[in-house]
């Protein structure tokens, strides 16, 4: 047997032979496992967004978040709404003909040519150089009265290493903060990496985004004071820097202003 | 390694501290210095390097007697990484914020010395049951190591031991300044330079320890 097993037709058969079971073996994986790993994306993001805005969840986090979240997306040139059945062309559509806001991925699209918007050097203060053209926002209900108690809008910037990605909920006067959550980073453990605690992004309730001009106003700085600064992270400065300027970009013009100022003057709609 | 066959029992319990993969073999350093700042992903990354060793050398031990000499690292490489990728694919579907967290290390199993060293050095010569308990042990013995480094560097670092709180630290009001060393990567390099020294020494008192110097002293 030893002498035949190491022919170069054996080789090739036996090596062929465990090719094909293993790419079996790996694709019955994959394909198995591909609805609930979906499932588990999508609750992790669903959490995320509830967090954001303040909304705890205990039981079936899908049924919570169905109750209190719309999406929507939104043309950030213009800050106006993309119609669900224009947005189902944009974002693909579910078997039903429903939108996939939910899913929508912004940061791969904004990588895209044809579907992101290029930012100029000068007004690129977060580091992104490009977003995409169009955003989901994430709108909270009301579920007492109707209507719409705050709007989520994803942001992301450079922070010291890495890019960080965050959902701030803005309440409906389109300038005060009613929660933010750090759900992706590479920031240092310990430093940077703090962003994420409680204790840390409590304090951004109730403060202001813009001031009286309108102006993007918030920041994160060492002793902070007065209604649009948070307290710095100590030993993480740069991390802090990020995370003004992340704010700032999607506050300013490029990114969600002109959808804030229109809350401003109609409410969230 | 010597050549006669081993009892099934030996076979478990000689990696997990005399032949320790990590502490006496010096395999595996990539990863343990990268996922042991917290014990859940040391422990997650324990348990999936110990069934990725395990199966692969299950696997490869039943094969052996068909797998042509000239390709053989090939014919292990293809089995192994099929494993990692089936771990990584469970871990994402049963335990995602956890495989968000180690990240590329899943998958960098592959490249892991123990499960390849384990694989050609004992499943090519040895039977399948007998291969598997090997491979469990050396998969328990690096678990082992990943999981001290990981307690020490938690309880320092946040002080925290699998989330849960041990010394409240100053910036949620309570009284232990963290070490923020330990949360780095090098800081493993320390620890485990140091497991090594006191395994090392600790075993000299039983035996004579001989040193190979054909071991491959890299991950």
């Amino acid at each position: 047997m030893a002498a035949s097993k190491d022919s170069t037709s054996r080789t090739f058969i036996v090596i062929g032979l465990l090719c094909l079971v293993c790419s079996l073996m790996v694709c019955v994986a994959v394909v198995l496992l591909k609805p609930l790993q979906a499932k588990q994306i999508q609750n992790d993001r669903e959490l995320s967004i509830l967090e954001a805005a303040g909304i705890t969840v205990s039981g079936d986090i899908s049924k919570i978040y169905a109750e209190n979240i719309e999406a929507r997306l939104v043309n950030l040139e213009s800050g106006k709404y993309v119609p669900n059945d224009k947005a189902a062309k944009i974002v693909g559509q579910d078997k039903n003909g429903k939108a996939l806001i939910d899913g929508y991925n912004f940061v791969s699209e904004s990588k895209l040519p044809d579907s992101s918007v290029t930012i100029d050097s000068k007004m690129d203060v977060a580091k992104i150089r490009t977003r995409a053209r169009y955003m989901p926002v994430y709108l909270v209900k009301n579920t007492v009265s109707g209507g719409y108690k705050s709007v989520i809008l994803p942001f992301y910037g450079q922070g010291l290493w890495s890019t960080m990605y965050g959902y701030l909920a803005v309440a409906g006067d389109g300038n005060t903060i009613m929660g933010v959550k750090y759900y992706s980073h590479g920031e240092t453990p310990g430093l940077g990496g703090e962003i994420e605690n409680p204790k840390f992004t409590r304090q951004w309730i109730g403060k202001k985004l813009f001031d009286e001009a309108g102006a993007p106003a918030f920041a994160v700085v060492k002793n902070a004071s007065g209604e649009h600064q948070v307290d710095a992270l100590s030993g993480a400065t740069l991390t802090s820097n990020g995370v003004t300027t992340s704010v700032k970009f999607w506050t300013d013009s490029m990114g969600y202003g002109p959808y804030l100022q229109r809350i401003k003057k109609g409410g969230i709609k | 390694m010597a050549n006669e066959m081993p009892s099934a029992k030996e076979a478990f319990t000689r990696p997990l501290l005399h032949e320790n993969p990590i502490m006496i073999q010096v395999l595996g350093i990539c990863s343990s210095l990268a996922v042991t700042s917290n014990m859940k992903t040391a422990l997650v990354m324990g348990l999936a390097v110990m069934a990725v060793t395990a199966f692969s050398n299950l696997i490869i031990s039943s094969i052996r007697r068909w797998i042509p000499n000239s390709v053989r690292i090939i014919a292990q490489m293809t089995v192994i990484a099929s494993l990692v990728i089936i771990v990584d694919q469970l871990l994402k579907a049963f335990s995602y914020d956890l495989s968000k967290q180690l990240s590329v290390y899943v998958g960098l199993i592959i490249t892991n010395c123990i499960v390849m060293g384990r694989a050609e050095a004992f499943a090519m010569k040895f039977p399948p049951v007998l291969s598997f308990m090997d491979g469990l042990g050396n998969g328990v013995g690096y678990a082992l190591v990943l999981c001290a480094v990981g307690a020490v560097r938690e309880i320092f670092g946040s002080g925290t031991f699998f989330g849960l709180t041990v010394l409240p630290l100053v910036q949620n009001d309570g009284w232990y300044e963290s070490n923020g060393l330990m949360l780095m990567p090098p800081c493993a390099f320390f620890l485990i330079g140091l497991f090594i020294w006191l395994s090392n020494q600790a075993l000299k008192t039983h035996s004579k320890h001989e040193y190979d110097t054909s071991r491959k002293d890299a991950s």
